[in-house]
């Protein structure tokens, strides 16, 4: 083993106290007879060690204050925990509140009406079979048949909505084709109509033609639209608000004083611990590890 | 431990933790006021300290709550260093003191501390490394540079006189 300057130290006490192994003891007199200095210093610790004896006539008069009844449970004790208890049913207090105002929240309709879950996938049912062709010329119709849930059985009334939607369009069709075909046999064979007729006949057409198409295309989106808001964005949007209101419910609760005294004795309390909170400021390890 | 223990435990080692106390902070206030707030810790932490460990226990929480109060107090300096005696609001504090008070002045507190429970209670090398939270080369390192500083300090004042 090798003993230097760096490390002596360690062996030093342990040498002059005689608990030095034979090799170690060795190794430290290898030691010492290169540094004399230290030598004579060690040595003269050796001759007379400095310690301290107690003094027994000092004693501690005040034990009374320290004391404690052994049938009571004191204060001092009941306090810190009775911030724990505190804090523990506050937060579990929070949570059922934002629990429960989520749930009563998430049950509410846009309109602010309670919608029986019952009732749900009836609406389902119904809107989500509809195709393009089902769904011309029965916008309004369809519109307020979902928004006002007025329908006990959906699937009577869905197929009186289809019988309008398929007779509609079809009309439509067979009249533009055919006007078409008119005017073409007319403006060919012989002009014996006038312009402003045929015009007029053309703008018609065109205009029915127009509307037949627009018929055909807007309501799709209109209708899917409808179909969101009432069976599908529903559940979404009472799910997210029942997590702002159970966040800001929470928020406003943490915020109030009440709750915000009990926090900072909590952790004023914290503070006080002995050593095995060791991250805390009252303690002292990191002190210890920078001291040397 | 049961309250019975912890009264126990004041009627047995308050005489010894104020002693060692009174020793390390120089001063009846301090020493009172940290007894306080050793016991009252003590107290709190009953449940999940055996009777059998509650000697070295207290002394570790007075040696914690001593260099703790001497830290925010900002009376920690670099004792290692200073060649002669340490001055100032501790010497103003105790009026008559004896040469071995004196000597311990020279200190750094936790040198201090290690010592004096090395010398007034005879605690090991290694248990004053568990209550101090020190490591054993630390603490041996602690108590032999305090130990030669005595040494030194003694034979100073002894060719002073």
């Amino acid at each position: 083993m090798l003993i230097n300057k760096s490390n002596y130290e360690l062996f030093a006490l342990d040498y002059i106290e005689g608990n030095l192994e034979l090799r170690e003891r060795k190794a430290m007199k290898d030691f010492l007879q290169a540094h004399p200095d230290l030598d004579a210093e060690i040595e003269s610790m050796r001759a007379a060690m400095f310690t301290f004896e107690a003094d027994e006539s000092i004693i501690y008069d005040n034990k009374a204050s320290l004391l404690r009844e052994e049938n009571e449970t004191p204060v001092v004790f009941m306090q810190p925990r009775r911030w724990y208890q505190m804090a523990a049913a506050a937060a579990v207090a929070i949570l059922l509140i934002g629990f429960g105002v989520g749930y009563f929240a998430g049950s509410l309709s846009s309109d602010g009406e309670v919608i029986l879950v019952e009732n749900e996938p009836k609406v389902e049912e119904k809107v989500v079979p509809v195709t393009p062709v089902e769904a011309e010329g029965s916008i309004a119709e369809v519109e307020v048949q979902l928004t006002d849930n007025e329908l006990v059985n959906p699937v009577k009334e869905s197929k009186s909505v289809d019988k309008k939607q398929k007779i509609q369009p079809l009309i439509l069709q067979e009249e533009a084709s055919s006007s078409l075909a008119i005017v073409e046999e007319e403006i060919v064979e012989e002009k014996t109509e006038p312009i402003e007729t045929l015009l007029t006949q053309e703008e018609n057409i065109f205009e029915e033609v127009e509307r037949a198409e627009v018929v055909a295309v807007r309501p799709l989106p209109k209708l899917q639209i409808n179909i969101t808001i009432n069976s599908i964005e529903s559940p979404l949007e009472s799910s997210i608000l029942q997590i702002e209101d159970s966040k800001d419910l929470i928020a406003r609760l943490s915020n109030t004083d009440r709750i915000g005294n009990k926090l900072s004795k909590i952790k004023s309390f914290l503070g006080k611990l002995p050593f095995e909170d060791a991250t805390l400021d009252a303690f002292v390890p990191t002190y210890f590890a920078n001291a040397d | 431990m049961t309250t019975q223990e912890y009264n126990n435990c004041v009627k047995l080692y308050s005489d010894a933790v104020f002693r060692f106390l009174l020793k390390n902070l120089a001063n009846r206030a301090d020493a009172e006021d940290v007894m306080q707030l050793t016991f009252e810790k003590l107290w709190l932490k009953r449940e999940v300290v055996g009777f059998e460990k509650a000697k070295s226990y207290t002394f570790s929480i007075a040696h914690n709550s001593m260099i703790d109060l001497i830290r925010k107090r900002k009376f920690v300096k670099a004792y290692e260093n200073l060649p002669e005696r340490a001055g100032g609001e501790f010497e103003n504090q105790i009026e008559a003191r004896d040469m071995m008070e004196q000597c311990l002045e020279i200190l750094s507190p936790i040198q201090r501390s290690v010592i004096l429970m090395r010398d007034y209670e005879g605690y090991s090398y290694d248990e004053i490394a568990k209550m101090t939270e020190l490591t054993l080369s630390q603490v041996k390192v602690y108590i032999f540079r305090g130990r030669k500083k005595l040494q030194a300090e003694v034979n100073r004042l002894s060719k002073a006189s």
